[in-house]
């Protein structure tokens, strides 16, 4: 485990609804988005922010975003340095911010697709490519196809660079094409977007621990 | 060191900060007035500015090609003043002046030059913005002293964006300093493919207004960097992308 990975660790131990990840102690359930906390690194050497995030599952991802997130404790950094001592300071600190800003009965409220929206309805006008996808796929989630279609085609030309539309066209595409042939398809395409970020994203455990009765 | 004293330390610094803001915000204050430099008993207080050193915007050779929106005035001692101002863009020129404090003790004289490039005009907005965050840089440039390097940079840097972000200015708050992307995405610092924006400016909608980047001694804002923070972070490509420069010469 490397430093971010112990403090999480701690913080964990006190926190029965949360699980320590590969990157991220995440708030559980864990269903149709990660909900959670991530140590962000500074320009500073032993200093990290502290994230609160949500991020759909069901669009694809190759990291945890943090477009849905921000930096708790007014953007305070929290040291950690590589012993005993300053990781368990440091798990205070995380644990206190997270009860100061009752972040987790935050997060443990965002649970559905209407939850999310609701989450991100100052968002909705934020014509940044990926932020549009994850709306699009919302609306497509909730079955309202006329709105996830209109989206997905205003996303296209806001593509203005290589990289966006090497990233972003395929996804577009393809989530235009299940729409096309229905529900099922649609449901289908979401489903297995989520499954793969389960596994790039090291969320197996969670998701695990959120079946479980 | 004890994490007592470090935290001691780190209030202290950000009362500091604090209080810097509510002078900045009380006094108007202008880049453009000159000051007293770093490492003299009075050092960064206000001076008549009648010795400012008057140095050229073109005359240093750097071929930055930028607009001098403001010259740091060190003033204090006309005749290091006078040396400093010498440069015609053909001689070396060198850190630090020197003066004598009449005791034969030669001192070094810093003269920092902050440089603002493609600064657009035609945005209110992003002219009020570009002005706040160089009087932060003019007092940071106080705050860290001379310097250069990769070291020196990096303190620069997070004086900078600390002072930037406890000013908790429109369109930047706290979390558009120090902000990564990848495609649009905000993402963790060092995430494979990301890249790490200065401070960037968002508008009522949150779409990038114009992207900040700080560079100090002589660095410089490649085109393709500069098309890389539009590109990762999404802004449109007609988004501005500001430097401000900080120099000691």
């Amino acid at each position: 485990m490397n430093k971010k990975q112990r403090v999480f660790e701690l913080v964990s131990r006190s926190l029965a609804e949360t699980v320590n990840t590969n990157k991220t102690l995440v708030v559980l359930p864990t269903n149709l988005y990660l909900k959670g906390f991530l140590l962000e690194s500074t320009i500073e050497k032993n200093r990290y922010f502290l994230w609160k995030l949500v991020m759909p599952l069901y669009t694809p991802a190759s990291f945890i975003s943090l477009s849905f997130g921000n930096r708790l404790a007014r953007s305070k950094t929290i040291l950690i340095e590589d012993r005993a001592s300053s990781i368990k300071l440091a798990a205070e600190e995380v644990l206190q911010i997270i009860t100061q800003e009752h972040a987790l009965a935050f997060l443990g409220q965002i649970d559905t697709p209407a939850d999310f929206l609701s989450h991100v309805r100052s968002m909705l006008q934020n014509g940044v490519a990926p932020n549009q996808l994850h709306f699009a796929a919302t609306f497509a989630l909730l079955g309202d196809y006329d709105k996830a279609r209109e989206v997905l085609k205003a996303i296209v030309p806001t593509l203005y660079y290589e990289n966006l539309r090497t990233r972003y066209l395929p996804s577009i595409e393809a989530l235009l094409q299940a729409i096309e042939q229905g529900r099922d398809q649609t449901l289908a395409l979401l489903a297995d977007w989520r499954q793969v970020n389960i596994e790039t994203l090291g969320l197996q455990e969670a998701v695990r621990l959120s079946a479980t009765p | 060191m004890d994490i007592v004293v470090l935290r001691a330390q780190l209030a202290g610094i950000g009362v500091e900060i604090a209080a810097l803001r509510s002078w900045l915000l009380l006094n108007k204050y202008s880049p453009d007035q000159p000051r007293v430099p770093a490492g003299q008993p009075t050092g960064g207080q206000w001076t008549s500015g009648e010795d400012g050193d008057g140095v050229d915007a073109n005359a240093d050779g750097s071929g930055d090609g930028g607009d001098i929106s403001s010259d740091v005035a060190w003033s204090g001692d006309t005749a290091a003043e006078g040396t400093a101002a010498t440069g015609d863009g053909m001689t070396p020129t060198p850190w630090f002046s020197s003066t004598s404090d009449g005791a034969g003790e030669v001192r070094p004289i810093p003269v920092a030059k902050i440089i603002e490039d493609t600064s657009p005009k035609d945005n209110p907005a992003i002219v009020a913005t570009t002005r706040t965050l160089t009087s932060i840089l003019s007092v940071i440039a106080d705050d860290a002293g001379p310097g250069f390097g990769s070291t020196y940079g990096t303190r620069v840097h997070k004086l900078f964006a600390d002072a930037v972000r406890l000013n908790d200015l429109p369109g930047i708050g706290r979390d558009g300093v120090e902000q990564s992307f990848i495609g649009g995405d905000k993402a963790d610092y060092g995430e494979e493919g990301s890249i790490r924006t200065d401070v960037i400016v968002r508008g009522a909608a949150g779409e990038i207004i114009a992207i900040y980047d700080l560079k100090t001694g002589d660095a410089f804002l490649s085109p393709r960097r500069e098309q890389a923070l539009r590109s990762e972070s999404g802004a449109r490509p007609d988004v501005p992308v500001i430097v401000l420069k900080l120099r000691w010469r």
